[in-house]
């Protein structure tokens, strides 16, 4: 009942989405197809493939990078080179944005080649976390075969390291791709008109909700087609390999060698993040000298209080309506598994069509008045905390899931026997054992809350002005030196998550290994829609 | 009579130790493989240490040893997957000891088979036959799957397969180039017991078949016994003997060959100190009307009763008598005497 009852309120406010497009045709939309959406349309794959090409291939090469060889600092290369996760899209695009103003012009530097660059940057740690993950759990034992049938040892990476991988960077790329059809912070910033911006647009200019809602099916379609490549890309095959767990050899580079394995690691950290960062501080000591550090709303505290609010209760949550969903599929497997199927559709929808269908249901919910007087949802930290789980509850589910059900039934087997019950198993044997997997997952999905812009920028209730809503006020004003503290107070704790998730990762895969299980499960938390 | 064995334990030391590695004939005639003084280390440790021997052509030669012994160590410097310290690998009359694994002309299968998941099994196959055009990679296939008695599973994934299934295809994808020798490395191990049996005999078959010259590797002795042309034993990074089955079983050039086949108790021989005559169980029997030997255990083996005999001199030996209805076994702590009934003179060796 519990699990049918989650499941239909998250997903109520997709199916009105989808229901709007049965009764079309508003003006704004046909003026819409006849001027500016094909476009968009256009904007948008080209901004799309650029991304997905350029992450892939620096994911890949970065994660390969890093497990194939051995050299001065590869480990703690291994794990800075996820931090560019703490960086959102629209903080590294301004910061770019003002260092390429002086070289390229004002208009140049506006442009989508950059966006996706950006983009590339700040996004490329999906898939570099994906293909890590896939490099560790591959034997050794493949490559060797492969050389012995004549293949030298850069042609068993194409032929057989890299096809095997194949499903992680799908995943991975898909992850990519969700977030930049979702992505409206860094297109605004490079004046790259998107599907996702254009939704923004028809709602704030015309406050249209079912012209704006219909508009969002064309994000669902885009997203849909997406996912369906990756699953199509995987047909009948398989891709994890029985066997020992051995592990790639790994390959030690000496000398000159070496030293460029190192300058490739380090200058994508650099680029991605150092250079970054210590531009933003030098802007906030900057604002701090000229008195820039608060808005008409509050200081720096009050905004931080703000987002942490949210991140924190969204967080939590997700959490708790994901373990229920998942004591749902270990009671009643089909059901509970349709069930949760339902309650995370979310995730594969963009995050403005969210807002806008959570808008649209709690507007209807209001008119019924089934609340007290003056009580209303819409504007209300609640409805924003809803929205936010509609979108987010995927990533927390599958994380816990992923870990919870890979935990040994002869394990569970074992400690029924011992005498404990079910709620002592769960406490006692599961959670402890999925442990690494839910804190990794949970680390995810602040992530995913803290940098949230298009959802809390339509939701957000009176008092409630996140980091990422002030850092969007600036920088639609190009006041980059206002700009820099949000965005300095985001990456510090965007860093202490990143901290947190790579903890939970290292030690998923420490005890994983110990299990015979794979690491790359650890990491399902964030592969939404990888899992069939 | 003692005379005999003497020599016979000298030559087999000559044949396989005793070796320079520099004296290799190139090119010699129905040699497949041949391997001389190879020496690896792993963290300043020998893992395998001047190891030499020849493959004869359509030969099968099992190496068996306990585990950590080298034996695996020693098949992958012989495909050219790790650096060796020391020696020689010459395959089909050319040396190859420097040439990396593509090149050397090996197959390998691998106790987990290590098939490609995300390949088809004819494409798994065809894998190492790029030099050919599409017609003759798919005649190949066809012809592999055929000798591996499996046609039909083609366009199958390697996971739509049974174990036994898989390491069959791992065989025809190994075989598929045709290869100077066939490297196995437990290639059994991974299977139900009963599968074991019936991969095991499709695999010799087709490998007889082919007249492919292989390596096997395994830690069963009697794998090894049923198996090989020849058979080599190793421990601690040696070889300490390599010989047909049946040498190897009742002509072991040591203790520890003679132990790790089977079952051998060692009797002082009365004319030379440095000199100890094998007994396996069966050769040995028991005098029941007392003694100053003391039987300490025994075990019921089914056709025998294995009884473990201390000795007055303090040594301890097995002794195999026949069981079977009516015939009272001896109790523990019963008094007995030891004496040989082998039916041939007992194999000696160094003590």
């Amino acid at each position: 009942m519990v699990h049918a009852a989650i499941a239909v309120a998250l997903s109520v406010p997709l199916l009105v989405i989808v229901w709007s497009i049965v009764q079309p045709s508003t003006e704004v939309w046909q003026e819409l197809w006849a001027t500016r959406l094909p476009g968009m349309i256009r904007e948008t794959a080209i901004l799309l493939i650029m991304v997905l090409a350029g992450t892939l291939v620096l994911g890949t090469a970065l994660a390969w990078l890093v497990t194939a060889y051995q050299f001065p600092g590869r480990r703690v290369l291994g794990w800075l080179l996820v931090t560019p996760l703490a960086i959102p899209g629209y903080v590294l695009g301004f910061v770019w944005l003002d260092a390429l103003q002086e070289p390229l012009g004002a208009r140049g530097v506006r442009s989508i080649w950059l966006c996706a660059l950006v983009l590339t940057i700040t996004l490329y740690p999906y898939v570099y976390l994906f293909a890590r993950a896939a490099f560790r759990e591959q034997s050794q034992r493949a490559v060797d075969v492969a050389r012995s049938l004549g293949c030298s040892r850069a042609m068993a990476f194409w032929r057989v390291v890299l096809p095997m991988a194949r499903p992680s960077l799908a995943a991975g790329v898909a992850l990519v791709g969700m977030e930049v059809l979702t992505d409206i912070g860094t297109v605004r910033l490079f004046n790259v008109s998107t599907i996702a911006d254009g939704v923004l647009r028809v709602w704030f200019g015309t406050g249209n909700r079912d012209a704006a809602a219909e508009f969002a099916v064309l994000l669902i379609a885009v997203a849909i087609v997406l996912i369906a490549t990756e699953r199509l890309a995987r047909g009948r095959a398989r891709f994890t390999q029985t066997g020992s767990r051995a592990g790639l050899h790994v390959e030690w580079l000496y000398g000159a060698r070496a030293a460029t394995a190192s300058a490739i690691g380090w200058g994508a950290f650099t680029i991605a993040v150092a250079l970054p960062v210590s531009r933003l501080i030098a802007w906030a000591l900057e604002a701090r000298r000229t008195d820039q550090t608060s808005t008409v709303s509050g200081d720096l505290g009050f905004h931080l209080i703000s987002s942490l609010q949210v991140t924190v209760v969204a967080t939590l949550a997700c959490l708790g309506l994901g373990l229920i969903l998942v004591a749902g599929l270990n009671r009643r497997r089909a059901s509970g598994s349709l069930l949760a199927r339902l309650a995370t559709l979310g995730y594969t929808v963009p995050g403005p069509v969210v807002a806008i269908g959570v808008l649209v249901t709690l507007a209807a919910v209001d008119r019924l008045g089934w609340l007290p007087d003056g009580w209303l949802l819409v504007g209300s930290f609640v409805g924003l905390i809803y929205a936010l789980v509609v979108r987010f509850l995927a990533v927390a589910y599958q994380g816990m899931e992923a870990s919870i059900t890979k935990v040994s039934p002869s394990v569970v087997a074992s400690a029924r026997t011992l005498g404990a019950g079910r709620f002592r198993v769960a406490t006692r044997v599961e959670l402890p054992l999925a442990g690494a997997g839910i804190i990794a997952a949970s680390a995810l999905v602040a992530m995913d809350m803290l940098k949230e812009l298009p959802i809390t920028l339509i939701l957000r209730p009176f008092g409630i002005e996140t980091l990422p809503i002030w850092v969007w006020q600036a920088t639609s004003e190009s006041l980059w030196v206002q700009a820099a503290v949000p965005s300095l107070a985001i990456v510090a704790v965007g860093m202490v998550l990143v901290a947190v998730l790579l903890w939970a990762l290292e030690r998923g895969a420490e005890r994983v290994s110990r299990e015979g299980r794979t690491p790359d499960q650890v990491l399902q938390g964030k592969g939404g829609h990888d899992r069939a | 009579m003692k005379g005999a064995p003497q020599t016979r334990f000298c030559k087999a030391k000559v044949a396989t130790t005793v070796r320079d590695p520099m004296d290799i004939t190139r090119g010699a005639p129905g040699v497949a493989l041949s391997v001389a003084g190879v020496t690896r280390h792993i963290a300043g440790r020998d893992v395998v240490n001047q190891v030499s021997f020849d493959v004869a052509d359509g030969e099968i030669v099992v190496i068996v040893g306990p585990s950590g012994c080298g034996k695996s160590s020693l098949l992958r410097a012989i495909a050219g997957l790790d650096p060796i310290a020391a020696g020689r690998v010459v395959l089909d009359g050319s040396d190859v000891t420097s040439m990396p694994p593509e090149k050397r002309r090996i197959g390998l299968v691998f106790q987990d088979h290590a098939l490609f998941p995300h390949r088809r099994v004819d494409q798994n196959i065809a894998f190492g036959l790029t030099h050919l055009d599409w017609a003759a990679r798919s005649r190949r296939v066809g012809e592999l799957l055929e000798l591996v008695r499996l046609p039909g599973v083609a366009k199958r994934y390697p996971h739509e397969l049974s174990g036994g299934e898989q390491q069959r295809i791992a065989l025809a994808r190994a075989l598929a180039p045709n290869p100077a020798v066939v490297l196995l490395d437990e290639p059994f191990a991974g299977l139900d017991s009963s599968l074991r049996d019936d991969v095991r005999t499709d695999v010799i078959a087709a490998l007889r078949r082919r007249n492919a010259a292989a390596v096997l590797i395994t830690h069963d002795r009697e794998e090894a016994l049923a198996l090989g042309d020849r058979v080599a034993v190793m421990s601690n990074g040696q070889m300490h003997q390599i010989d047909s089955p049946d040498e190897l079983f009742e002509r072991p050039s040591d203790r520890f060959v003679a132990t790790f086949l089977g079952e051998a108790s060692f009797l002082p021989d009365p004319d030379a100190r440095d000199v100890v005559m094998m007994a396996r169980p069966h050769d040995l029997t028991l005098g029941a009307d007392g003694g100053y030997d003391v039987i300490t255990a025994r075990r019921y083996l089914g056709a025998t009763w294995r009884y473990r005999v201390q000795r007055s001199d303090g040594s301890e030996v097995d002794v195999d008598l026949a069981g079977g209805p009516g015939i009272m076994p001896l109790e523990i702590g019963d008094p007995c005497t030891v004496m040989v009934d082998a039916g041939h003179p007992l194999h000696r060796l160094p003590a």
